[in-house]
């Protein structure tokens, strides 16, 4: 009976053939049938029996409950993933719809250029042929367009930028003929890229961010040129970013220590405002064009100082930079940076028309480190080591895996520093709010076993130790449910176990150990 | 960043390289050879690339799109001290103790460890001598031998020994045990430096890290059971056996210790004096040895700084935070007098700064340390205390604000303690600046002397032109990674 009983879960079969228990198995002699003995043996085999198929019930009962709240978590994580899935289907729409606007920008561009490009600029690659016309709109009179042309093919792009300068060096508030003319070529640029569709696994806005990123590289190149003909402007710019670089450097987990070198970081920025540089339309480098702002807010014209934008490059590369050299290999060290990054892109004197700068850290995090973004690739083949921001030396070789994985540790855990940040007490707009960290995380736990790497692995790793407590905080029972997906069920997938897996999976045991969360059950 | 590769004729090279293992993919196709020839030339491509990968359910698989990566590749340099082929689990370490190291983010054993470790775990226990460069895994290599070998049913009964010249240094090995074993079940450590036991107390844990002082007057006491001891290990041996002192402490724990099976010794130099005792320490033992044009390690990249005068060593010092990403950075200093005042010059400036020197005493030295090792202070000036085996992970400059000169003879330089100093950082294989300051006849002739020692080129940084040495400084971290990372 025992046997039977202990398979069985289905509570109506317990108590069909529970009567056939003791009760009716005492002595029935005649001579004893009344005996208080007998009396007492039947109550306590009534008593066992009842309390067994109490028991049984509750059991079931239990079970039942167990289920239902199992079937609960399940439905939600469906849920969830559905609305993920939604919204970045949304997001993505909007990309598109975006991208044809900025075609629709670009139309009119291809006729100037036509009557442009002298002939020794040919053998130059695409990219720089299609900057090249930027002086024309900027500056339609005659000598500056044949002064480029003059120069060696090479030089082009560097002798365009220098000729757009000057003209708005000395222009004031509201230069409104020249720099609009810049984003149109920078499209055009881009144009080709457009056909680079992407994944559904990939989050939104990948290309427009290594568009970004690129723009920002041209940008720099104009700063560099600007120093070249300006000695004293070479010095203010490299002091200033010296400056920034090392505040970053002195940033600390110890509270309230940073209030010296945020308050040095600010200055400087704030300082770009005062020194003379051309403006530059910072919509080139975000996702979204923002209208102008209908409140009083800072920053509400058409464009910003360019020194301002390279400096706030300037800080987003020294972000990147204490991620990869000092959170690769103290993760902790992420926080203090992930706190100045949120709090430099949400103030409003930094930001333009109300709206946060952000996106130029995030082009450059989306090249770093593209498994964020939800890139996957093999670590055994050249393109998918390209894929997934593996970085090559000098010759030209890759990097070696250890500090391939320094590297990917230290952009993981800057990742959760920036974007699990709580500006509920803020007065100012959180510039990357959590449900980013929720999209990446969800979109590398959904890479297939087949297509999973250890980058992948490590990224994920870096992104939870430290900051599971927050993002328990943003998301509670779904948080659990996520983390049950990330350090369980997906390197459990693993098709071979690796040290990187393996690490993944050992931060379930660790937090089962020091905060008694048993993510396995 | 994924920049263009250099040259297409490097990357045609490794196309003709068979797989180094056939686990995803096992041909590459020869249609797919001639695709990849095509200059890869930026981002953009790669990510057309990415896009062409079909999604799950499709029968295409993306790694036969795609070339691999030529094994020498991965691991480029075989003769560097972090070339290694196996991984911690061939080496067949105890899972828990893997545990730790995986929690730990050591992902493959170093060149030390995959040669030293078969040997130390073999049975019967043999004796190990073995040197290796700076950050390459030494502490990690013993500390997986001692767990390895005791015995966890006697919880109580003292059973490894691990040496150490410093407080400093033993308590960071302690903190090294305790990671590592953070899952073996059962596992007690305790750290034996002066403060640390109460007298009368007995030492009643499996591991015991400490000094020998220390050590020796716990066994005199017998506050400290010396019948289960298994293992003893030397870490720095090379100055424990050279000094005097500390030498015959170390000789005397030994001869405490009747029953023991293990002798190991470990350090980054084993100058030749010392090799002999060493020897006689550790009898028969294995030797893994290196030469001495073989003990820098090639990421850290070694510069100097041409000062105007002794006092503008300051202004420069200021600057050079600005001219690259540093994390945490140690400023070796001469005097305690100079330590203070660079501490609150440095302070001033908003830097974190914690200075260390003989003035201070253990405990207050044990906190200082951690501060440090935590990152809440991120520049410690020190004098030649902390030279040896300290190692706090983030540390990515160390400046030789005074060049190390012999103790005992001013007018020579210390080539050793310059050797130990810049290997505070460039830990693990990661890139590490190490700038030494020179202002006079003096200095420079020192330095010039030890870089002839060891063979190495110095570049010189300019204190004239800040946007110039930016770069310079820039180039160098650059090219150090070149390829060469860790040149042996």
């Amino acid at each position: 009976m025992g046997s039977q009983a202990s398979g069985d879960n289905d509570l109506p079969l317990l108590l069909e053939w529970s009567h056939l228990g003791s009760v009716y198995d005492h002595d029935v002699r005649f001579a004893n049938r009344n005996a208080e003995d007998v009396h007492k043996d039947a109550l306590a085999a009534a008593l066992a029996e009842h309390e067994r198929v109490r028991e049984a019930a509750l059991r079931a009962y239990e079970l039942n409950e167990l289920r239902q709240e199992q079937e609960r978590l399940r439905q939600h994580a469906l849920e969830e993933e559905e609305r993920v899935r939604i919204e970045m289907e949304r997001a993505k729409e909007e990309c598109r719809l975006r991208e044809i606007e900025n075609k629709k920008k670009q139309i009119p561009v291809p006729a100037p250029r036509a009557k442009t490009p002298p002939p020794p600029r040919a053998p130059s690659p695409p990219v720089r042929a299609v900057q090249a016309p930027t002086p024309v709109p900027a500056q339609p009179a005659a000598p500056s367009t044949q002064k480029p042309a003059t120069k060696p093919p090479a030089k082009p792009p560097i002798v365009a930028p220098t000729q757009a300068a000057p003209s708005n060096l000395f222009q004031s508030a509201g230069p409104k003929p020249a720099p609009p003319t810049q984003p149109a070529p920078q499209e055009t640029v881009q144009s080709p890229q457009a056909t680079v569709k992407s994944s559904s696994h990939t989050l939104p806005h990948i290309e427009r961010y290594a568009e970004i990123h690129q723009t920002l590289k041209k940008l720099r190149a104009m700063i560099v040129n600007e120093g070249k003909r300006n000695l004293a402007f070479k010095k203010k710019t490299g002091e200033m970013r010296r400056a920034i670089r090392t505040s970053m450097g002195q940033l600390t987990g110890e509270r309230g220590s940073n209030k010296q070198p945020m308050s040095k970081i600010v200055a400087v920025l704030k300082e770009s405002f005062q020194v003379a540089s051309p403006g530059v339309d910072p919509s080139m480098f975000m996702i979204t064009k923002p209208e102008p702002s209908q409140q009083d807010v800072p920053n509400n014209g058409e464009q910003l100082p360019m020194l301002f934008i390279y400096l706030l490059n300037q800080f987003a590369k020294a972000a990147v930079a204490q991620f990869v050299d000092e959170a690769g290999v103290s993760p902790r060290a992420a926080e203090p940076i992930g706190i100045v990054v949120a709090s430099m892109f949400s103030n409003p004197e930094l930001c333009w028309r109300g709206h946060s700068l952000i996106d130029i850290l995030m082009a450059k995090m989306r090249v770093v480190c593209p498994v964020l973004w939800g890139i996957r690739g093999s670590e055994m083949t050249e393109q998918g080591r390209a894929r997934l921001g593996w970085k090559k030396d000098e010759g030209g070789d890759w990097v070696p895996e250890q500090l391939h994985n320094t590297r990917m540790t230290g952009l993981g855990a800057g990742y959760a520093a920036i974007s699990l940040r709580d500006f509920s007490k803020s007065r100012f707009q959180n510039p990357w709010p959590p449900w980013h960290y929720w999209q990446s995380m969800a979109s590398i736990t959904s890479t297939p076993p087949s297509e999973a790497s250890p980058t992948q692995y490590m990224v994920l790793k870096a992104m939870v130790e430290n900051y599971e407590q927050r993002f328990f905080n943003f998301y509670g029972n779904a948080a659990l449910a996520a983390l049950r997906i990330a350090l369980v069920d997906f390197p459990g997938r693993a098709l071979q176990q690796g040290a990187a897996s393996s690490a993944l999976a050992v931060l379930a045991d660790k937090l089962k150990r020091d905060k008694g969360l048993d993510l396995r059950n | 960043m994924a920049e263009a590769p250099k040259a297409s004729g490097s990357l045609a090279d490794r196309i003709s390289q068979p797989p180094p293992s056939s686990t995803t993919s096992t041909a590459t196709a020869p249609s797919a050879t001639k695709g990849s020839e095509e200059p890869e030339s930026n981002l953009s491509f790669a990510q057309v690339d990415g896009a062409t990968v079909p999604l799950g359910g499709s029968t295409l698989h993306e790694p036969q799109y795609d070339v691999e990566v030529k094994l020498s590749d991965i691991q480029k340099d075989a003769s560097s001290p972090l070339y290694s082929i196996s991984s911690f689990e061939e080496l067949g370490i105890n899972p828990m103790i893997l545990k730790g190291m995986y929690a730990m983010n050591f992902k493959k054993p170093s060149k030390i460890q995959e040669r030293a470790l078969p040997l130390l775990l073999g049975n019967p226990p043999t004796n190990m001598i073995a040197q290796s460069q700076s950050g390459t895994g030494k502490t990690a290599a013993f500390v997986i031998t001692i767990l390895s070998r005791l015995d966890y049913t006697q919880p109580k009964a003292p059973q490894a020994l691990c040496l150490a010249p410093s407080r400093e240094l033993a308590r960071q090995i302690e903190g090294v045990v305790r990671s590592i074993g953070q899952f073996v079940d059962g596992l007690t450590i305790q750290a034996a430096v002066p403060g640390a036991v109460e007298r009368g107390a007995k030492v009643e844990s499996m591991v015991v890290v400490g000094t020998p002082g220390t050590v020796l007057d716990l066994m005199k006491r017998r506050q400290y059971d010396t019948s289960q001891m298994k293992v003893l290990c030397l870490d720095e041996a090379d100055n424990m056996l050279d000094q005097q002192g500390l030498g015959e402490q170390c000789l005397r724990v030994k001869q405490m210790l009747p029953s023991i099976q293990q002798i190991l010794l470990f350090s980054a130099t084993f100058p030749d004096g010392v090799m002999r005792y060493a020897a006689q320490f550790s009898p028969s033992a294995n030797e893994i040895r290196l030469k001495r044009d073989e003990l820098t390690v090639g990421g850290i990249k070694q510069m100097y700084m041409d000062c105007p005068s002794d006092e503008g060593k300051y202004e420069t010092l200021a600057q050079l935070y600005g001219l690259m990403t540093i994390g945490s950075s140690i400023i070796f200093v001469k005097t305690k007098e100079s330590a203070s005042r660079i501490a609150a010059r440095l302070s001033n400036d908003g830097h974190k700064v914690v200075a260390i020197h003989g003035g201070f005493e253990g405990a207050e030295r044990d906190e200082i340390i951690e501060s440090f090792r935590q990152g809440k202070a991120k520049v410690l000036i020190t004098t030649n205390v902390l030279a040896r085996g300290i190692d706090v992970q983030s540390v990515s400059m160390v400046i030789n604000y005074d060049i190390p000169m012999n103790p005992q003879n001013d007018s020579q330089p210390d080539a050793e303690t310059y050797l130990h100093r810049i290997g505070r950082t460039g830990r693990f294989g990661r890139v590490g600046v190490s700038i030494s300051f020179v202002f006079d006849r003096k200095s420079f002739q020192a330095l010039s002397d030890i870089a002839k020692h060891y063979g190495i080129d110095l570049v010189r940084l300019d204190q004239n032109d800040w946007d110039k040495t930016e770069e310079i400084v820039k180039n160098v971290i650059k090219s150090s990674r070149a390829g060469t990372n860790l040149k042996a």
